[in-house]
């Protein structure tokens, strides 16, 4: 039946002699079929490979995502043979056309595998170069010739499932192999509807262009992606836009790294980007894309619509008891993911915890965020705005771990308790100690014996100062109620070892008024989520 | 995490009590949150490498296994000489892995390729920032900044900006966390950096199977009953224990053709105690920051040396051999 309709299709194409069939031609593909037995295999071409695959395999091969992938240079040979097939009456018509694929490569090893159109083929025929006398001959050629000679090709038509390009892979090298099984790196036009006349050949259409591999979304411009709307902030080393995406509408927050010609890239922007990659949460920003243009990095972040800093300048008396706890409990939720990835964050403030309309808390600006490493490992003493830094990295610590956040997240709770901060240094380093002391007492020898090792730690700097209760430095705090006050005191212990964990403060009595299944949500998931919070709006 | 809460209370008592149970939490949390990081850390690595390792087309000009061990030997010179920490070596090592098995990189470029990693590496894991052309000066290199900005941010594009790789090393800080045995870690500089320049090693193990058998060799040099703690390490991670066996083989062989000694509770004790004279094995260092290097005495050293000379394909990191485009 194969042999018939080949034979057919030569002679109306005018390419072979009605008494000359097309002969089989080989592949490496072929050689290592498991279901393939060789008629006669000989230094001639005149090879007839029989192949049986059964009716499970060829409808594989419509499953198989590597064929479906491929773009076929071939549809006018396909859609003719189709037709023929139709004229014959053939019982899998239907699946001719999805099964059909050509693919046509310009590796330095052509090998050229192609769905046949047949679905029960026996044997295959088809015309080989007269002068290739070894099968593997092909193996040398440096590309297709396109000449339109039909003897140049050496074009193969078997019926496989993609098990069948493992032995390939590993008879021919690794990146060849790699290109072979996935042709997506050409993209070919089709102008088959264009055409006019007839192919000089049965093996390629002249019609269509072969456009060079491009990988679209890069070389699109990020202005014409996204148009701006408005800026939303300016840093030292970038500028936030909020944007449009032209694409669908949706709103993002385009952080712009201008590039200085001569330094190379700042560390903040890989750390950001390659914490950011990592780290999927929903009380983390999100990151959604980067761009490099114009010496000009651009992150594509998700929008936000106001930072904390700027709410508490709204709420100059501090926020509501209950919006403190949800916003408290999402800040420590989102510190303990980083913390159990082993991630500090090192800049926690009110600038870089972002708030959407609904009231959920992000955590930002992990550019000064890294990896923890082993304790002995030496840090940088100068991270953290001043006012948000513990004293053991004031007094200059750099074996710091998660509780250097942890001092951060209770300045933070007192300045959303009271709408102001805490510890509102204003010269330097002795300045800011001197407002922590003054709030929680001098350092005691007794129970914090470490202190008196610290570099910049000299014994009678400080006036003996009495710790205060929260409520005699603001009395603010009685809405956060005495539960709170004591969650507030064991954020802020002065000895970094007795300061509570992330995930330990999440369990503190102080959030017992929380619903239960909080804790149970997965990382991706808002608390908002929760019944008994969906209809709790904050701003 | 999921734990029912007590009941609002209030008063000192109570607020104490709290606090105790808290504390309690805390040391659970911890130990709960080394298995997070570890399980993270096997399922970014399953993710990320596809083993064994194979280098794109070794066609002429284009980097062959034994440059990449030439380059592996360099970047542990060069992070010696910046004062960098071992993880920082390692996550450099394993960033220029990453590039040469994702993309052909022809000879000339490659020790361009191995700067722009040892500078993305020391962004991500070190704190102290300086300019391209100070480190560029301190390596001694003659690229502009230019140069390597051009380069770390193709290998940037490469990696899709997702630097931070799952190494060895932070299988190893890991799985030390886990056992309680963190304080091991400054013994291995050498032994790790001569496996960082193997690439027998590094091509055929993946980074949680080296760093099992790093850390079971760790535990034998400690304890006689090291299966014990391995066989559930390996079971944790879900690691085949005949690919850690065959590992830890391959491991110590290497380890004695390079002149290293087995670890042994002596060294790992003298090694955290005492500071490094170890110019003698790196003569070209500047002796920035040697103190974690292992300190043997010199007759022992030799005494302890096998015969053998180094294998070619995996020079070890004694020499500084910049090879400029």
């Amino acid at each position: 039946m194969w042999g018939k309709i080949t034979s057919h299709i030569g002679v109306w194409l005018g390419l072979e002699e009605p008494d000359r069939p097309m002969r089989a031609s080989c592949s490496m593909s072929m050689i290592h079929h498991p279901q393939m037995t060789t008629v006669r295999n000989s230094k001639s071409s005149d090879n007839l490979h029989r192949i049986t695959v059964s009716p499970q395999r060829i409808t594989d091969v419509n499953e198989s995502p590597t064929i479906r992938k491929t773009s076929s240079i071939f549809t006018l040979r396909r859609s003719r043979n189709k037709e023929k097939k139709l004229k014959n009456g053939s019982p899998k018509v239907k699946n001719v056309g999805e099964m059909t694929q050509s693919w046509h490569s310009h590796n330095q090893i052509n090998t050229i595998l192609s769905a046949t159109q047949n679905s029960t083929p026996e044997k295959q025929q088809r015309k080989d170069s007269p002068k290739e006398k070894n099968i593997f001959s092909f193996l040398s050629r440096q590309s297709r010739s396109r000449s339109g000679n039909p003897a140049d090709h050496n074009n193969i038509s078997i019926s496989k499932s993609p098990s069948i390009i493992s032995p390939l892979s590993q008879a021919s090298n690794t990146s060849t192999s790699s290109k072979t099984t996935t042709p997506t790196s050409q993209s070919v036009a089709d102008f088959t509807h264009l055409r006019k006349r007839r192919p000089r050949s049965a093996h390629y259409d002249p019609n269509t262009i072969q456009l060079p591999a491009k990988k679209e979304i890069e070389s699109q411009n990020v202005e014409d992606l996204y148009e701006k709307i408005e800026k939303l902030g300016e840093g030292s080393y970038a500028t936030v836009y909020k944007c449009e995406s032209r694409l669908d509408n949706s709103i993002v927050a385009l952080k712009e790294i201008k590039l200085q010609f001569q330094e190379g890239l700042p560390f903040t922007a890989i750390r950001e980007a390659s914490l950011l990659r990592n780290l999927r949460h929903a009380n983390i920003v999100s990151l959604h894309d980067i761009f490099y243009q114009h010496n000009q990095l651009t992150f594509v972040f998700e929008y936000m619509k106001m930072d904390l800093s700027k709410y508490l300048e709204q709420n100059v008396y501090g926020l509501d008891s209950f919006e403190i706890k949800l916003l408290l409990f999402q800040l420590l939720r989102g510190l303990d993911f980083c913390h159990r990835k082993k991630i500090l964050h090192r800049d926690l403030k009110p600038q870089n915890l972002l708030l959407d309309e609904d009231g959920v808390l992000k955590l930002a600006d992990f550019g000064l965020a890294r990896a923890k490493s082993v304790p002995s490992r030496t840090y940088s003493h100068e991270v953290v705005t001043l006012w948000y830094r513990p004293p053991d990295v004031l007094l200059g610590s750099t074996d710091y771990s998660t509780s250097l956040d942890m001092w951060g997240v209770g300045c933070i709770f007192a300045e959303i308790c009271s709408g102001t901060a805490l510890f509102p240094g204003t010269k330097d380093v002795v300045d800011q100690l001197d407002k922590i002391f003054s709030v929680r007492g001098a350092p005691d020898h007794q129970k914090w014996p470490e202190v008196l090792s610290l570099p910049r730690y000299t014994p009678d700097l400080f006036p003996r100062y009495r710790e205060l209760s929260f409520i005699a430095v603001n009395p603010m705090f009685t809405k956060i109620l005495k539960s709170g006050q004591e969650l507030l005191g064991m954020l802020l212990q002065l000895r970094p070892e007795s300061r509570v964990s992330a995930a330990s403060a999440m369990l503190h009595p102080y959030f017992a008024s929380l619903p239960r299944e909080i804790h149970l949500l997965a990382p991706n998931q808002s608390i908002f989520k929760l019944p008994e919070l969906r209809d709790f709006k904050a701003f | 995490m999921g734990r029912p809460k007590k009941r609002l209370t209030s008063g000192c008592a109570a607020a104490a009590a709290g606090g105790k149970k808290l504390m309690q939490d805390e040391v659970q949390s911890s130990q709960l949150q080394s298995s997070i990081l570890l399980q993270s850390l096997l399922l970014r690595e399953k993710r990320v490498y596809g083993f064994p390792l194979t280098l794109p087309a070794a066609t002429d000009g284009m980097i062959g296994w034994r440059e990449r061990n030439r380059e592996a030997a360099w970047l542990c010179t060069a992070a010696r000489r910046l004062g960098l920490g071992l993880d920082s070596t390692t996550m450099a090592v394993a960033i220029f892995d990453k590039v040469l098995t994702g993309t052909k990189v022809p000879n000339k470029y490659v020790n361009c390729v191995a700067v722009a990693s040892l500078s993305i590496a020391k962004k991500l894991c070190e704190d102290h920032e300086e300019d391209a052309p100070v480190f560029l000066g301190r390596l001694r290199l003659e690229y502009s900044s230019q140069e390597l900005k051009r380069m770390e941010l193709l290998i940037l594009q490469t990696l899709s900006w997702d630097a931070s790789l799952p190494n060895t090393y932070r299988f190893i800080e890991c799985l030390l966390q886990k056992i309680g045995a963190p304080f091991l870690l400054s013994s291995i500089k050498c032994h790790l950096e001569t496996i960082l320049c193997d690439s027998n090693l590094i091509a055929n193990f993946r980074p949680s199977v080296l760093a099992l058998s790093i850390v079971s060799l760790l535990i034998e040099a400690t304890n006689r009953h090291w299966h014990h703690p391995v066989n559930a390490l390996a079971r944790m991670c879900k690691l085949p224990m005949c690919e850690i066996t065959r590992c830890r083989t391959r491991i110590a062989s290497l380890w004695s053709r390079h002149v290293l000694p087995m670890p042994s509770t002596f060294h790992l004790l003298a090694s955290s105690s005492s500071s490094s004279n170890n110019q003698s094995t790196y003569p070209q260092i500047d002796g920035e920051e040697s103190d974690e290097e292992m300190d043997f005495p010199k007759s022992r050293r030799q005494a302890v040396m096998s015969p053998s000379t180094p294998s070619p394909t995996s020079p070890s990191p004694r020499a500084l051999q910049p090879t400029p485009c």
